[in-house]
């Protein structure tokens, strides 16, 4: 006896990413892709737009398209024509960008411009210590007064800092950005991201917050889903998931979208991560004794990698998984209803707004 | 490398190791697409592994919540004991795990109480059955005061100077839209002596400074503990000069097509849609300095909002949000006056909090 699918449309992801290359104008010395500015391949425009066709067909609840890399801007005109293509099908579409398109003023208030006539909602913009060994904070500043002056909801991403450097800091006190901050509060901020090691040139970035402060489950699985360069479907665009197999739903060349997701509903560890999150996963199989073995776990993707990749985990994870299979499908089930009762609601509240205008 | 008692130091490792080592192999953005490899791991929900009751339990989890939802015999039964309900229901009253949040808050919505307080708008009887439930504790809103207390003290200086380079701007057209609000102008009658002395000449822009003093200096903040260090406060005047205490969007309109409506490229950017927005972001605001000062009380309210928000109830979904306004309006209000920011005269001081709380209100789109 199988357990009967779930219908995608009682589940359906509310944004979807698009990867369309890993190619990028800095070579960030941890970035969780290793995008560099010789990586090449990229999605073609007519498969962008039919990934955003195909999702809006298939996905009910779908809100936003989020355009990220590599570097998104590398696409020059064909970036403008998606974000258009998005925006026309009613959805708000966000892109991530290191901000080098701002080195000179006015080609940073051009693409602005460009942007804001494609329809984009909002831009984010990563910098910081690694950052910024290749695109200068200049162009990161002149990137946010031509966005904010068109109108553009803004949010700048600075790394945490290491102890060697004052990026933040810099940020904080930036005139430009202050200006900004205090003319525009509404359309721009400022925020800090934590940062996790890919490699051994890592360098500290103050002291990591351990595997017992990860207790919450993962919002991105089954909320988002993302389209990689390679046409491949993903269940989540966490830092790792292009270090995990398993989170990778399929090829798009091959399947249609909404069949990958919804197989992907019939795999208990994606449920199980969206539910319990990795930490609490390994600490119900191993004891809370993972809490002081993991003490230097500094991100939910790290303990996401750890999870699906050491061989003792999956071992446990194989051998035991069906312990734990009907206290988290009850409360799968009950987190399902809730949302479809809320969806309900929405829809009727539509329905009637509608019969009045 | 650290020694890894149960996870060994074979395969994953966590912190650096050789310099330029990769920690967890070559990813697949360098590599490109890797064909399914036998090991990718699934954990089916069939199969061997899973016993068929199981299995068939789980087939009954996917109509048991929506009975509750739709039968009322089902709802009393449920409501009355979920243990027994469940056995009934042929299932181990040991998946019912009732800390969890999800199985909680689905209490919450069978219960009689909770559904007569929604059906005749009382909200006080709503949060107070809420909380008989466990599902919320109302945090004291002395945790937000002392904290926004504490933030102020400690970047009171780049407040003061904020204040004092904002009254010696001189915008004519934006000190017209200022004097257009009828708090604005109460509250200038009532603070004007406290501004320091350098207000006298600009008292208006002063006024407006120390009306979003709460709005403004919390936005600091959030940048602040976001990023995990002490940064210059500034007064910002955006709120107020953008036009948000203006807002002439009803709380209505708002829950009518802010978050459920379609956005179509006709819609998105008319002066509605753009009130909206800037409504919305408001609230946004709002939420990310609640976020950074009180997350607690964010939390609470939140799930207040979502259980209204079940019962189709917008109305408690306004009143919540209000409440976590009015909260912050009464934080600052008291730390400006403890750290010498500000002095309210004490017989006007619930007009002086009514009309700062209007004008916030206002700017939400939630008066």
């Amino acid at each position: 006896m199988d357990v009967a699918p779930i219908d995608a449309d009682s589940v359906s992801p509310r944004s979807v990413t698009i990867l369309p290359t890993y190619r990028c104008t800095a070579a960030c010395e941890q970035c969780c892709f290793e995008s560099n500015p010789r990586l090449r391949h990229r999605l073609p425009l007519a498969t962008i737009l039919r990934r955003i066709d195909e999702a809006v067909g298939a996905f009910p609840d779908l809100q936003l398209v989020v355009f990220s890399g590599g570097e998104v801007f590398l696409l020059k005109d064909d970036l403008f024509v998606a974000i258009a293509h998005a925006h026309e099908r009613g959805l708000s579409v966000r892109c991530v960008t290191n901000g080098f398109w701002g080195k000179r003023l006015a080609h940073a208030h051009s693409t602005a411009q460009q942007l804001l006539l494609s329809g984009c909602t909002e831009i984010n913009i990563s910098t910081g210590r690694d950052h910024q060994r290749w695109v200068a904070f200049d162009a990161v500043e002149n990137a946010c007064e031509a966005l904010v002056d068109a109108g553009l909801s803004t949010l700048v991403t600075v790394e945490t800092d290491a102890a060697d450097s004052s990026c933040l800091q810099r940020a904080i006190e930036s005139p430009r950005l202050s200006l900004l901050l205090r003319r525009h509060p509404l359309l721009f901020s400022l925020q800090c991201n934590s940062w996790m090691p890919f490699n051994g040139d890592y360098v500290e970035r103050g002291a990591p917050q351990g595997l017992a402060a990860l207790n919450e489950g993962c919002t991105q699985l089954f909320s988002n889903v993302v389209v990689n360069p390679y046409d491949e479907l993903a269940a989540c665009c966490g830092l790792t998931f292009e270090h995990i197999p398993e989170l990778k739903l399929g090829r798009l060349d091959r399947e249609d979208m909404r069949s990958l997701y919804s197989a992907s509903l019939q795999d208990f560890l994606k449920i199980w991560i969206h539910i319990d999150g990795p930490g609490t996963i390994l600490r119900k199989l191993f004891g809370s004794s993972m809490d002081e073995e993991l003490a230097d776990v500094r991100h939910i993707c790290q303990a996401c990698v750890i999870l699906h990749r050491n061989p003792k985990v999956r071992d446990a994870l194989r051998a035991r998984y069906h312990e734990f299979v009907p206290d988290v499908m009850l409360r799968w089930h009950a987190r399902l209803a809730l949302r479809n009762l809320e969806i309900s609601h929405q829809n009727t509240r539509h329905r009637l707004e509608q019969e009045l205008t | 490398m650290k020694r890894r008692a149960i996870l060994g130091t074979i395969g994953i490792a966590v912190v650096p190791a050789t310099a330029g080592a990769a920690l967890y192999g070559t990813p697949a953005s360098v590599t490109g697409p890797v064909e399914a490899a036998a090991d990718v791991m699934r954990l089916p929900l069939s199969g061997a592994q899973i016993p068929a009751s199981t299995l068939d339990d789980i087939n009954r989890y996917r109509r048991l919540w929506s009975a509750v939802f739709t039968d009322a015999a089902t709802r009393a039964d449920f409501r009355r004991d979920p243990g027994i309900y469940l056995r009934r229901q042929g299932l181990p009253a040991t998946v019912l795990n009732t800390d969890d949040h999800e199985v909680r808050l689905l209490q919450a919505l069978a219960d009689d109480e909770v559904l007569a307080s929604s059906m005749s708008g009382d909200y006080a009887a709503f949060l107070s059955r809420l909380k008989e439930l466990g599902l919320v504790q109302r945090s004291p809103p002395s945790n937000l005061k002392r904290r926004v207390m504490e933030a102020m003290r400690q970047n009171l200086p780049e407040i003061q100077s904020s204040a004092r380079a904002l009254a010696e701007q001189n915008d004519d057209a934006y000190l017209r839209d200022l004097l257009e609000s009828q708090e604005l102008r109460y509250l200038y009658t009532q603070l004007t002596p406290s501004i320091e002395q350098v207000a006298v000449a600009a008292v208006p822009v002063a006024i407006a400074a120390i009306v979003v003093t709460y709005i403004s200096v919390a936005v600091g903040v959030t940048v602040a503990i976001t990023a995990g260090v002490y940064i210059s406060i500034a007064v910002s005047m955006g709120v107020v000069a953008s036009g948000a205490c203006f807002n002439t969007l009803d709380s209505s309109a708002l829950l009518a097509s802010a978050e459920n409506g379609p956005l179509t490229a006709a819609t998105s950017r008319t002066a509605h849609r753009r009130e909206i927005d800037h409504a919305m972001a408001t609230r946004i605001l709002i939420g990310k300095r609640l976020l950074a000062l009180a997350p607690e009380q964010l939390r609470e309210a939140q799930l207040i909002s979502r259980t209204a928000r079940l019962l189709n109830k917008d109305a408690f979904v306004l009143e919540a949000n209000r409440q976590l306004v009015r909260d912050e309006i009464g934080a600052f209000v008291e730390a400006a006056e403890a750290v010498g920011l500000i002095s309210v005269p004490p017989d006007t001081r619930p007009a002086v909090i009514k009309a700062m709380e209007q004008l916030a209100l206002r700017a939400a789109a939630l008066d």
